[in-house]
């Protein structure tokens, strides 16, 4: 067990570090010099070679990655170019409220798409079964963006039961500020449910399929008892597949969020490309992609306490 | 993965039995409509996709003259949803065509030389993958700035570590395999083996799989162009139309949701065709 943890994070390791390499590259992929791409374009001379200085943008690139990696660090991602703020303030900021709404989106994308996925294994092959097929084929398909406007159109403009954008104005978690949630997290539900519909199907089937069951059930053991080892054998992939999702939806959240106005990652994301903030880019890509990198460790670290069987291959 | 050597005939059975498939070829038929209607949009089109007027702004759906209405500048809304499928469907197909064809050949390169040059490659793809899809796309385009051309390049780039591990596990296992042992032993150079042996037997699993990679690439392509990536105003492209029409849901509900209709309908048609062609393959 021990090993199998230590050689999944030697694993990691580099990744992360090539991850970092990559997102600090970006700054070199903007057009123009480097030195334009994190400075504003009114900036003044003393500004220039201050930052020329602090970035260590005369020594070669190697010692920049290094001064960048170790600012980083240490929490220092800069300056967003159209707030004058840290950077750093501007993630932490908004990714407590990107958490929220992806951890809302995929316990709903969880629920349903097991729930429905279960029912599609059990009666594999009947006409509900394809029907359900083809509501996790139209969640996987579906443009997730438009799925938030036609939501908008229906739940606000005709409706008139829930906001249609923004956060809500109190930093209290009552119903006011939940109603805010809502229409985004059913959105950004969509894909995951679709995904957790096909898997959870499959892996039913399968396992309904397989000799142990055959043996339970001629031992005489009742239908909820095989349902309940049914569950344990699936349990820990389908609580995979929804981990890895989170960081999709975090990832992903830039389209959902920009539909709604909703105040996280995502929107900063499209205020950085719409204002040609690079700083600001490059931290946010920074932050997510480490989130992302951590969580499918953490995914895979956490997979063979619930099941034996995958640190023993 | 499962590798079956496969004999001569064997596509012809995998597309008749496709064409028996009345979903596939539904999708088939509303694909090729839609792509029709896009390659001939100049003749199609009532209307000049550029071209305007203030007095007919929003216009609804079934207005005369206008079939599907006008947009927020009073531009014909057919006239353009023809020519932004020119736009979305190249954007989102092309990608997928280069992927596969670096993707594809890395794959084979790294699954077949094996050692040193296949963890050369896979250590590189590793770390591409190590970004969710989508943020790599828009770190790269965010980067390089709006455009068709710079869109491009980031979806081809997000679509390469996939289509190259699929045909690196294919070739890894038909590499093995005894026929390959006895057409190096009559002779056969690598290059050979490679183009002749290999790549029949690697190029089923890998276009199947590039097939499924289609509606999603359409989605991203769509969904840069809806954040202010990708095409720029005035072009017309799905994405960017939805995006411009977001404000019209208030007054014109349908004929915003228009653009985002045509790029769901194109996506699932895709995965449906995706899903059938993988079936169809299953033939033995």
């Amino acid at each position: 067990m021990l090993s199998y943890f230590l050689k999944r994070l030697a694993f990691a390791l580099p990744i992360a570090l090539a991850v970092s390499a990559l997102c600090f590259s970006l700054v070199y992929l903007a057009p123009g010099d480097p030195l334009s791409a994190v400075l504003p374009s009114d900036a003044s001379q003393e500004m220039i070679e201050k930052v020329k200085v602090s970035y260590g943008l005369d020594k070669p690139i190697a010692v920049q990655y290094a001064i960048w990696l170790s600012r980083a660090l240490q929490g220092d991602l800069g300056q967003s170019i159209s707030t004058g703020r840290a950077v750093a303030s501007e993630i932490g900021a908004a990714i407590g409220n990107s958490l929220v709404l992806a951890l809302l989106a995929s316990s709903i994308g969880f629920t349903l798409g097991a729930a429905l996925g279960v029912i599609g294994g059990y009666t594999h092959g009947s006409k509900l079964d394809r029907l359900l097929s083809a509501i996790a084929i139209s969640g996987v398909s579906i443009p997730h963006y438009w799925l938030g406007i036609v939501l908008v159109a229906i739940f606000s403009v005709k409706l008139n039961m829930l906001p249609a954008m923004g956060a809500g104005s109190s930093d209290l978690w009552n119903w006011d500020r939940f109603s805010y949630m809502i229409l985004p997290a059913i959105t950004l539900a969509a894909i995951p449910t679709g995904i957790v519909m096909r898997s959870v199907r499959a892996l039913v089937a399968d396992t309904l399929n397989r000799e142990f069951v055959n043996g339970l059930v001629a031992k005489g053991m009742g239908r909820r008892t095989v349902f309940r080892h049914l569950v344990k054998n699936i349990a820990p992939t389908a609580l995979a597949v929804i981990g890895v999702q989170l960081g999709y939806l975090m990832a992903g959240s830039i389209l959902v969020e920009t539909v709604f106005s909703w105040p996280g990652t995502g929107l900063l994301l499209n205020n950085a490309i719409q204002q040609r903030d690079i700083p600001l880019l490059q931290g946010t890509i920074l932050v997510l992609a480490m989130f992302f990198v951590l969580l499918n460790l953490l995914v895979d670290m956490l997979q063979p306490l619930f099941d034996p069987r995958i640190s023993r291959s | 993965m499962t590798t079956t050597i496969q004999t001569q005939g064997y596509w012809s059975r995998v597309l008749l039995k496709l064409a028996r498939d009345p979903l596939s070829m539904i999708c088939l038929a509303i694909l090729v409509l839609i792509l029709l209607g896009a390659i001939f949009a100049p003749w199609l089109a009532p209307g000049d996709p550029s071209v305007g007027s203030v007095l007919k702004r929003l216009k609804p759906v079934g207005t005369e003259g206008h079939l599907l209405g006008t947009d927020e500048l009073g531009r014909d809304m057919l006239t353009r949803l023809l020519y932004g499928g020119r736009t979305t469907l190249l954007m989102g197909t092309v990608p997928v065509g280069l992927a596969l064809l670096i993707g594809g050949s890395l794959g084979m390169l790294a699954g077949f030389s094996g050692g040193r040059i296949n963890a050369l490659i896979m250590r590189i793809t590793d770390v591409l993958f190590a970004f969710p899809s989508v943020l790599l796309a828009v770190a790269i385009a965010g980067a390089l700035g709006a455009g068709l051309a710079n869109t491009l390049l980031a979806l081809t780039i997000v679509l390469v570590p996939p289509i190259l591990r699929v045909a690196e596990s294919a070739t890894t296992q038909v590499r093995s395999l005894d026929f390959i042992e006895a057409a190096r032993a009559s002779g056969a150079d690598d290059f050979t083996i490679l183009r002749v042996h290999v790549l029949s037997n690697v190029i089923g699993p890998v276009l199947v799989y590039a097939t499924s990679l289609l509606s999603v690439s359409i989605i991203m392509a769509a969904g840069l162009s809806f954040i202010g990536l990708g095409a720029k105003p005035p072009i017309p492209e799905w994405g960017l139309m939805l995006n411009t029409l977001r404000n019209a849901i208030y007054s014109q509900p349908l004929l915003a949701a228009l653009p985002g209709m045509l790029i769901f309908a194109v996506s699932l048609c895709f995965n449906l065709l995706a899903d059938g062609l993988r079936s169809a393959m299953e033939v033995k």
